[in-house]
């Protein structure tokens, strides 16, 4: 027997007449299908051989134990999170199974990696999740928004712990205002989670808070275990009013930070989180502030330009009555509110400076306090270039008029 | 319960918060009397007074809740 080339084969045509022939391509399909139909995800332990980081940021590595092994890959996401991933490391990966053709191997696609030993913790933590979630207590819809401004700050945490100092120093700096109830509870070790349950359950039955903080420091995946149980998970659920979880560090992934209504990665930031800045509040209220002025000044203008147009249709009387009244008004806003005096002068200048306006485009006025006006050929006169020695011109007083005759001009 | 005025204060602050907010948007729609604008700002001024007054002087209160005789109750807890 010869064996030819692929090529040469390929120039023939077709060959082998009868038989069923698969390309590799078309059984490695047929395998990957295989696989594919295999339970999934799978929880796979084993140690970590050949772990190579490539440079489009996934990990490749191989997962063996004494018997077989299996290639792995992590990809980009998941990978930056296993950061801590070391070859020899005994490990229980999350994943799913594929076959992959390039290589002819089956793989498994990793989600995540745990150290081994936590492997047992993981799959439990892995099976409440599951079981939260068909009871739909993971959906993003049941989460509640919290207070803008919270009356009463519910806080579960030990009473020792650092988390509890934390807390209460960010209350204070960020927004006094809002009155803290504590309520102690064990917060690692035997009966943490049933004491953490409890005191939510206390804090939200006995009323009077808007938000509750379930805080813990850092700690072991086991100190924190007790934030992964289901009954804890439950109560959280059950809280009338929203409940902010910070377990661990940010990358300490819990039940009870699933279930919350608000994950803050640290017991500082769910205290920010909680509570409004009153920084931030006091420069709200200047810039309210600053529209209240802004706002009476638009008036005041508007005012103004309806009295010009309203002319002199007003009487100069009752406008400075008004004006008057006004400025009354004005000085009195003015002395509640020092920062806006030199805004309010200006204000008040305005409306003295419209009452005189008005004043003096009204005639009667004029011509009341000894002004008149000359006319001839029934234009005003305004400069002595419009008349000569013998004209004759019309003066108008406040009761009648003069026929004038020029005996001399003298320009000023 | 303790805390009680302590909680009114509170309450207060956010009621005169919205207030305030209400009287710049009515002075801003413009549609108010020159009296009526007067009065919004006498008025929004007073309330930007005690909500600024409020954010100054508030203390922290803490308090822990306890299992007593007659079932729960606060006592004050003593930071640090």
């Amino acid at each position: 027997m010869t064996f030819r080339t692929a090529a040469a084969l390929a120039a023939e045509g077709p060959a082998d007449e009868g038989l069923h022939v698969l390309t590799v391509s078309e059984l490695c399909e047929r395998l990957r299908e295989v696989v594919r139909r295999q339970p999934q995800p799978v929880h796979v332990g084993g140690e970590v051989r050949d772990l190579t980081r490539a440079p489009s940021g996934h990990a490749y590595f191989t997962l063996r134990d004494d018997g077989a092994q299996l290639a792995c890959v992590l990809f980009r996401a998941d990978a930056a999170a296993a950061s801590d991933l070391r070859d020899g490391a005994a490990v229980v990966v999350h994943a799913d199974l594929d076959f992959y053709p390039g290589r002819g191997q089956p793989q498994l696609l990793v989600r995540t990696v745990r150290p081994r030993g936590l492997g047992d913790l993981w799959v439990a933590f892995e099976a409440t999740r599951a079981a939260l979630a068909r009871d739909g207590l993971l959906a993003a819809g049941r989460k509640r928004r919290l207070p803008r401004f919270p009356r009463r700050v519910g806080l579960v945490t030990s009473e020792t712990g650092a988390a509890v100092h934390d807390v209460l120093t960010v209350l204070r700096r960020r927004y006094p205002l809002a009155s803290v109830l504590l309520a102690p509870a064990s917060v690692q070790g035997e009966g943490a989670a049933d004491s953490v349950s409890r005191a939510i359950r206390r804090l939200d039955v006995r009323g009077g808070v808007d938000v509750i903080l379930v805080a813990r420091g850092g700690g072991s995946a086991e100190d924190l275990w007790a934030f992964n149980d289901e009954g804890l998970a439950h109560a959280i659920a059950a809280s009338r009013v929203p409940v902010v979880a910070a377990i661990g560090h940010e990358t300490d992934v819990t039940i009870a930070g699933l279930v919350a209504d608000v994950r803050a990665p640290t017991p500082s930031a769910a205290a920010e989180l909680a509570v409004p800045d009153a920084a931030e509040i006091e420069r709200a209220l200047a810039s309210l502030r600053s529209a209240l002025a802004r706002g009476l000044t638009a008036r005041l203008r508007d005012a103004r330009l309806r009295a010009d147009a309203l002319g002199t249709a007003l009487s100069p009387a009752s406008l400075a009555v008004r004006a008057s009244a006004a400025r009354h008004r004005l000085t009195a806003a003015h002395a509640g509110l020092r920062a806006f005096v030199p805004r309010l002068l200006h204000h008040r200048q305005t409306l003295d400076a419209a009452r005189a306006r008005l004043e003096t485009l009204s005639p009667l006025a004029t011509f009341r306090r000894g002004f008149a006006v000359a006319l001839k050929g029934g234009r005003v006169l305004t400069s002595v270039a419009g008349v000569a020695a013998g004209d004759s011109f019309l003066m108008l007083l406040q009761d009648g008029d003069v026929e004038c005759r020029v005996v001399r001009t003298r320009r000023r | 319960m303790s805390g009680g005025a302590d909680e009114a204060a509170v309450t207060d602050f956010e009621a005169d918060l919205a207030a305030l907010e209400q009287k710049v948007e009515s002075l801003q729609r413009g549609t108010v009397s020159l009296d009526e604008a007067l009065r919004t700002f006498e008025e929004g001024i007073a309330l930007y007074r005690r909500c600024s007054a409020a954010l100054r002087t508030a203390e922290q209160r803490v308090a822990k809740l306890v299992e007593g005789q007659d079932g729960l109750e606060d006592v004050p807890f003593a930071a640090d």
